[in-house]
């Protein structure tokens, strides 16, 4: 008798721990977001940097960034923590998740409303000097802003173009367009598939089918939904339903579904499909400029995505810097504006081989400025041909959700029942985080 | 109890008379050290398995995220009406369900083949059994990578092999085909996992005293009969472990399926745990995602029971 009594106060204490842990894990995480900003003054003398462990180039110019800046002045210094690319969204989620985010972090366009949101990062526009203001791409800008307030700069901007070998298409007689204006209509482009696959092409197209399912679908085929003159989400983020699934939206990608359902899409599962000619075309980003135009010369052609009705659309931003909210917005601003002066601009873009995100730097380089071989990259980015990623915290929603569907459209799926699936879990999001109202 | 543990100073040095007082001693010393023993193993489990999964447990009632300023609430049993009203988690249970059926008999069956193909005292068989066992050894994600390259269309290995022999004919997009994607990881998972439970039936097979076979061939025993009624009823406890262990292994699968497929095509590789990631963590609806995690224990742990039960009343 007096055993089992004994046992049954152990399992109510353990019952007791339980619930107590649980009810711990629930009270957490009322954190108050924090209005700080940058005040003038500097009162933390250590900062931690993390970035993502991506293309080498840019990881050692990060690098050599931090050491310059902590050898230029002795008030802050800075360390640098390098995270697999692979891991890295996901090593930052853990790390606001548990309260543990570095000083200063660089996040993909969209996720760093995320943490935005969450009340993890702190506004970042009484930091920036107008005079910088006012010659940062208003792509970089509109990629930074979120609830009025701007959040995140990045050093460089992105863009994405239609590699094309010109020889290969001056043999099928094709149009090659001059601009962004008069880009290939879709109806065009699939004659033009049509037709290197009766020249000998058997599958002419590459869109980087190795890069596989992740953010790259929603950064490449965005544009083809907000070409066609649908959008993501509804203008104020609060309905994915009606637009994302909007006739036009499933008209352009059914066109889209069409050039894997034919054969025409490369597997490029060597990474080589473009350079080792058994693809004319390849539509991907600014980041192949480098190896393609080493390949080819003066035969390679920069185009613009297909048109899919509303004129070509183009996806924008990158990686960008923000600062967490228990910072001191100063001293992490002090080396996020280091890596912004122009000589670390510079050798940034060489590296990454992206635009410069300052207006008048990159009308000075030779391959984006007037007449250079990728100013296409710069027009689209300054004439308003490229669209953000939704600003807002839904993004990250938005974002798998639309790679899901872009996957399964390509594996076959009815794109109007894969739409309104993405659409329905989206809108879902945005109903159970209660609209995701706006940070105060 | 006396002459179980070993003899304390104390067992030696009394006599007979005090004995009874000894022993009680002994006893209590040795429930203390089997308690200090099981403590470490016992904290890291509530610690690592029984807190989280409590917490799991209460986080499954509220709208708690992974990152958001709203506070959290208790919404009940939202999260679970949501969890079965969604299409993909409907399907990914079914494919759990699908891929459990065909490789917990498939990779048993293998196994006790495998296992009875090494028990032979042939020379050089160690060698045999490393080479059955070293895929386990192997992790899941390396493994994966290279079945991705094996079930590659254009370039892999297998598409090269099958068009060689079927002179062009044969061809399978595997695991990029609506048929073939969820089989090809079934027979990659089998590969994976077949040496261990090969193992495991191998020393249940060394268990059966050679002279059960030696007599039932002098009674004139054919093969399959000495395998029908000394063989498997020797093993009937290894089998129901093994079985029981491929059980629940089928339903935790994950890492295949993370490289290889990410559940495309069209969600015919999707399975629970993929969801539960892809729900808790890629949208970050922790609390849904918590709800998956409960769901699935509730499912293997009545799985469990019901195998438990079953087979032991055939016993009876």
């Amino acid at each position: 008798m007096k055993r089992g009594s004994v046992r049954r106060h152990r399992r109510g204490i353990a019952l007791a721990i339980g619930l107590a842990l649980v009810l711990t894990a629930c009270a957490e995480d009322d954190e108050v977001l924090d209005e700080a900003g940058c005040d003038g003054e500097i009162t933390q003398d250590e900062i931690e940097i993390w970035w993502h462990e991506g293309a080498e180039a840019e990881v050692r110019a990060v690098e050599d960034f931090v050491a310059e800046f902590n050898a230029s002045q002795d008030e802050v210094t800075a360390t640098l923590t390098l995270v697999p690319e692979a891991d890295y969204a996901s090593s930052l989620r853990g790390a606001a998740a548990s309260g543990d985010l570095p000083d200063v972090i660089d996040t993909d366009a969209s996720f760093a409303f995320t943490y935005a949101w969450a009340g993890d990062l702190q506004p970042i526009d009484s930091c920036i000097p107008d005079e910088l203001m006012d010659d940062l791409l208003p792509s970089i800008v509109e990629q930074g802003t979120y609830a009025g307030r701007m959040w995140a700069v990045g050093m460089f901007d992105s863009g994405l173009g239609m590699y094309a070998v010109r020889s290969a298409l001056e043999d099928i007689d094709a149009r090659i367009p001059e601009g962004p204006d008069d880009a290939w209509t879709v109806d065009e482009f699939d004659e033009i598939l049509a037709d290197l696959r009766a020249a000998g092409y058997e599958r002419p197209l590459d869109v980087k089918k190795n890069y596989g399912q992740g953010e790259y679908y929603s950064y490449l085929y965005q544009p083809f939904v907000w070409s066609a003159g649908a959008d993501v989400l509804a203008d104020d983020f609060s309905q994915a339903d009606g637009h994302l699934n909007s006739p036009e939206a499933v008209e352009a990608l059914t066109r889209f579904q069409a050039w894997h359902l034919d054969g025409y899409v490369d597997e490029n599962e060597d990474d080589a499909a473009f350079v080792e000619g058994r693809t004319p075309l390849s539509m991907v980003g600014h980041w192949e400029f480098s190896r393609y135009s080493e390949t080819y010369g003066d035969d390679l052609v920069l185009l613009p995505l297909p048109d899919f009705g509303q004129g070509t659309r183009s996806g924008q931003g990158s990686w960008q810097w923000a600062i967490s909210a228990d910072a001191d917005a100063d001293a992490a601003w002090s080396f996020i504006e280091f890596t912004l002066q122009p000589d670390q601009m510079e050798r940034m873009s060489e590296a990454s081989g992206a635009l410069p995100a300052r207006s008048s730097i990159a009308e000075q380089t030779e391959r984006f400025g007037p007449g250079g071989t990728a100013e296409l990259f710069r027009i689209q980015l300054e004439e308003g041909y490229t669209v953000p990623r939704a600003p807002h915290p839904v993004y990250a929603t938005v974002s798998s959700t639309f790679n899901q569907a872009i996957q399964d459209i390509i594996d076959g799926a009815d794109v109007e029942d894969a739409l309104t699936r993405a659409a329905e879990t989206i809108d879902d999001d945005i109903e159970a985080n209660e609209g995701y109202p706006p940070p105060e | 109890m006396p002459g179980i543990g070993p003899k304390t100073d104390a067992d030696r040095n009394a006599g007979g008379e005090v004995a009874v007082s000894s022993v009680s001693a002994a006893g209590r010393r040795q429930r203390w050290a089997g308690l200090a023993f099981t403590l470490p193993g016992v904290i890291l489990l509530a610690l690592f398995l029984a807190v989280p999964f409590l917490m799991a447990l209460g986080l499954s009632f509220t709208n708690e995220r992974l990152a958001s300023p709203l506070p959290t609430r208790f919404i009940g049993i939202d999260n679970y009406a949501r969890t079965f009203g969604s299409s993909s988690f409907r399907q990914a249970l079914g494919n759990n369900v699908w891929f459990t059926a065909i490789v917990v008999p498939v990779q048993t069956g293998f196994a006790l083949a495998l296992a009875i193909l090494v028990n032979q005292r042939l020379r050089g068989v160690k060698v045999y059994r490393a080479i059955y066992f070293s895929p386990v050894v192997v992790v899941m994600t390396v493994a994966a990578t290279v079945w991705l390259l094996l079930y590659s269309p254009d370039r892999g290995l297998l598409n090269g092999i099958l068009s060689v022999i079927s002179f062009g004919t044969l061809q399978s997009s595997w695991l990029q085909s609506e048929m073939m994607a969820l089989p090809s990881i079934m027979i990659m998972s089998i590969w994976q996992g077949v040496g261990f439970q090969m193992i495991i039936l191998l020393a249940g097979l060394q268990e059966i005293p050679e002279e059960m076979y030696e007599a039932a061939a002098i009674d004139g025993a054919s093969t399959w009969q000495r395998f029908a009624y000394i063989t498997v009823p020797r093993l009937r406890n290894t089998l129901i472990f093994v079985a029981t262990v491929t059980m629940i292994l089928s339903f935790r699968l994950f890492d295949q399926v993370w490289v290889m497929t990410r559940g495309a095509p069209l969600g015919n590789t999707n399975v629970m745990m993929l969801e539960m990631v892809n729900v808790g963590f890629e949208q970050q609806h922790i609390a849904r995602g918590s709800a998956i995690a409960v769901i699935f224990f509730l499912i293997v742990l009545t799985l469990t029971i019901v195998q438990r039960r079953f087979i032991r009343e055939e016993v009876d």
